[in-house]
């Protein structure tokens, strides 16, 4: 399979601070590659790298085949997570000038379509500010994939949308692999990346500390967490904390997910649990992201992840 | 390159389009014409009520001739127009004459009057000495008024004083004052232009009157287009760049373009705004003097094509000092501090053109104008003064500001690489220098 991205030992220093440590990884094309790792991870100065806008301080970074460093990079599709707009132009106005700076003479009619696709049709002709958030958000994802793309990299692409937006921007995103694209996007919301990522890149502290696709991800830990839910009341966190087999609870309210120690029977856990009250529901599950994150990089990260 | 003028065009067109550019392209023709009518609509809104001065006449001699002066003045002086437009436009003067005898001597007789204009009883009052007609050597006339801004009367008054004493002493000495006249009579030296021998009839042109607003007036307002042209785009260039990092629109933009290009894009929309400002006042002032029928005065194409050449070159060398700044900086507070120096810098050519303009040859003229940041301005100062330069000096003038605009727009290429991303602090000096200098 072709690498869309191959990275070799990229080192980024800012000063005494090593943002990305000798990181190497490679992403198929074709596929949706997702970056996780809470913030200060080094996620950003990864695509930054990715993308020429900074140069890494020791290694290779090879896009789309082009090893140089003023390559242009017009195939490359970028949407940054901070984001702002021209807020004096007219939402047509814009599209057709990132399309032009991409080289994309026939920039109209693909904002119109994208317009339309996204929702928007009726809003070509007035000025930014005039816009909801999610509206210019929306704008900004079609500024990125006006250019039509090869390689797509999306920065936080779903952070403060809601919902219905959210659906809207995967959807499109699901699209564009089905035509080829190769998406790179990054998420500190692990449930998304479970979801739709082919492969998964977990950062922390400029460490890649997991990479591979998410079936291999969660062979290489185990199935080791088993969701429960039961019927009593009182300090059931409490009491399930102190249960021999378990290491962690991970209280929802109604169900619980219990992180079971390396060796645990899972038979004899049963047991115990129908002791404590009523079990409505037992599953072996397999690890989610957020429960793999937390074992590789200690619990205290998990708060670092929810910011 | 192409990238570099896609932003180029839209740097442009929001310029363009912006209301703040409409109104500072009408505003200053508008303020200075604005200012010339204000000043000829207030010539005849001064203060016409009457004024009172005394006089303390110590010889006894000059209260008839002030009489008559007084008189004279009133009825021709203090009007303009006739019959019915007949209009006051001064105060007329009406003299009270005081007995030295009853008045004292100074310093007591100065400070009761004086006590009288503080009083607002008398707007001021003139003292003579007794020995002044003798020429005496402690002999003085003194006026004496609350304030120094309003000498018409003092000026009348020495008129007076010294048409009576000439009148008296010539008298005295038997002298004819008609012979006296006859001598004194001045002549008036003309200030000419130079003349010149006709290529096409061979005959030598006939010299004009000097014109100052050709020597002087036109120069320097050529040389305030390009001042202006610069401080006109300089800050919202700075703004912009600045606003762009704020609203992180720089991070989208540099996914897209690299920083060089973008800011070449950013410098070529600047100067194109320039020349659209320039261009249409250099119409606008063509267009005027037609209609005035004074288009002899327009400046020649030669020195157009040296204001539109140094006048790009000035905006882009200064419009690469604001980009660095822009890109440096996070508020308009830290933005002002920033800009202090490279405005001076602008501003230098202000404080030495009277001197350039006076002695455009001088030594010092020509050093001055060839000091890059100021040569775009006096270097035209020089071109379109009277006199001529060598040609090798604009020329050379020219290539100087050319490497200082590549040196400069290197230097911002650095810093606004590394300005754009930064967030949070002002980048120092020190800091700058050390982008420009290792990255």
């Amino acid at each position: 399979m072709m690498q869309a991205v191959e990275i070799e030992s990229a080192t980024k220093r800012f000063g005494d601070v090593i943002a990305v440590d000798d990181l190497s990884l490679s992403i198929p094309e074709g596929s949706i590659y997702g970056f996780i790792g809470p913030n200060g991870s080094g996620k950003t100065t990864t695509l930054r790298m990715i993308l020429r806008i900074i140069h890494p301080d020791q290694g290779q970074i090879r896009v789309l085949g082009e090893d140089s460093f003023t390559a242009d990079n017009d195939l490359v599709g970028y949407l940054p997570e901070e984001r702002g707009l021209y807020k004096k132009m007219r939402v047509l106005e814009l599209l057709q000038f990132f399309a032009a700076l991409k080289g994309n003479r026939d920039g109209k009619t693909d904002a119109l379509r994208w317009l339309d696709e996204l929702g928007l049709g009726e809003w070509g002709n007035k000025k930014v500010e005039t816009l909801s958030k999610g509206m210019s958000q929306k704008i900004q994802f079609i500024a990125s994939i006006i250019a039509r793309p090869e390689l797509l990299i999306l920065d936080e692409p779903f952070a403060g949308l809601d919902p219905v937006n959210s659906e809207v921007i995967k959807r499109t995103v699901l699209e564009l692999r089905k035509q080829g694209t190769t998406i790179l996007f990054s998420t500190h919301d692990m449930e998304v990346a479970e979801k739709m990522c082919d492969y998964i890149c977990m950062m922390f502290k400029g460490k890649k500390v997991i990479d591979g696709t998410m079936d291999a991800i969660q062979g290489d830990y185990g199935q080791n967490v088993v969701r429960v839910k039961i019927a009593d009341g009182g300090d059931i966190q409490g009491q399930l904390e102190s249960l021999a087999e378990v290491e962690m609870v991970n209280d929802f309210g109604l169900v619980q997910e219990l992180r079971l120690k390396p060796d645990a029977d899972t038979q004899s856990l049963l047991r115990r649990l129908m002791e404590l009250g009523t079990v409505r529901h037992f599953e072996l599950c397999r690890p989610s992201l957020r429960d793999i994150f937390v074992r590789i990089a200690g619990p205290e990260s998990e708060e670092d992840s929810h910011e | 390159m192409n990238k570099s003028f896609v932003i180029a065009l839209r740097e442009y067109r929001a310029a363009v389009r912006s209301k703040a550019f409409v109104i500072t392209l009408v505003a200053m023709p508008v303020l200075m014409i604005g200012s010339i009518i204000v000043q000829v609509l207030l010539r005849d809104k001064v203060d016409t009520t009457d004024k009172t001065f005394a006089m303390v006449d110590r010889t006894g001699q000059f209260e008839d001739a002030f009489k008559a002066a007084v008189a004279f003045y009133n009825q021709a002086m203090v009007f303009e127009g006739e019959g019915d437009e007949r209009l006051k436009v001064k105060p007329e003067f009406i003299l009270e004459f005081i007995d030295p005898e009853s008045i004292g001597e100074p310093p007591e007789s100065t400070l009761k009057l004086s006590d009288r204009v503080r009083n607002k009883e008398i707007s001021g009052f003139i003292e003579i000495d007794a020995g002044v007609v003798n020429s005496a050597a402690d002999a003085k006339v003194n006026y004496h008024s609350q304030t120094s801004v309003d000498n018409a009367f003092r000026r009348f008054a020495s008129e007076v004083v010294n048409e009576t004493i000439q009148r008296i002493r010539s008298e005295k000495e038997g002298i004819d004052q008609a012979v006296i006249q006859r001598v004194v009579q001045s002549v008036e030296v003309n200030d000419m232009s130079l003349v010149e021998r006709d290529v096409e009839t061979g005959g030598i042109s006939t010299p004009q009157d000097s014109n100052p607003v050709v020597d002087i007036i036109l120069p320097m307002g050529l040389m305030m287009l390009i001042f202006m042209a610069v401080m006109v785009g300089a800050t919202p260039l700075m703004q912009a760049v600045m606003e762009e990092k704020q609203a992180r629109i720089s991070e989208v933009l540099l996914g897209s373009i690299q920083p060089f290009q973008l800011m070449v894009g950013k410098l070529a929309g600047n100067v194109a705004v320039s020349l659209t400002t320039v261009g249409v006042y250099i119409a606008g002032g063509f267009c005027t003097l037609q209609y005035l029928d004074q288009s002899h005065i327009f400046p020649s194409l030669q020195i157009i094509i040296w204001l539109l050449v140094f006048q790009s070159l000035a905006v882009l060398m200064f419009g690469a000092l604001f980009i660095s700044i822009g890109a440096a900086v996070n508020d308009m507070r830290e933005a002002q501090s920033a800009m202090m120096p490279v405005m001076m810098l602008a501003m230098a050519p202000m404080f030495v053109w009277l001197n350039v303009i006076r002695e455009p040859e001088s030594t010092f003229s020509t050093a001055i104008s060839l000091f890059p940041p100021a040569t775009p301005m006096l270097m035209l100062l020089r071109l379109a003064a009277p006199g001529s330069i060598p040609l090798w000096q604009p020329f050379l003038g020219c290539g100087l500001v050319i490497l200082t605009t590549i040196l400069f727009i290197y230097a911002a290429g650095k810093i606004f690489r590394m300005g754009i991303l930064m967030q949070g602090e002002a980048a120092s000096f020190r800091r700058m220098l050390s982008w420009v200098i290792r990255s």
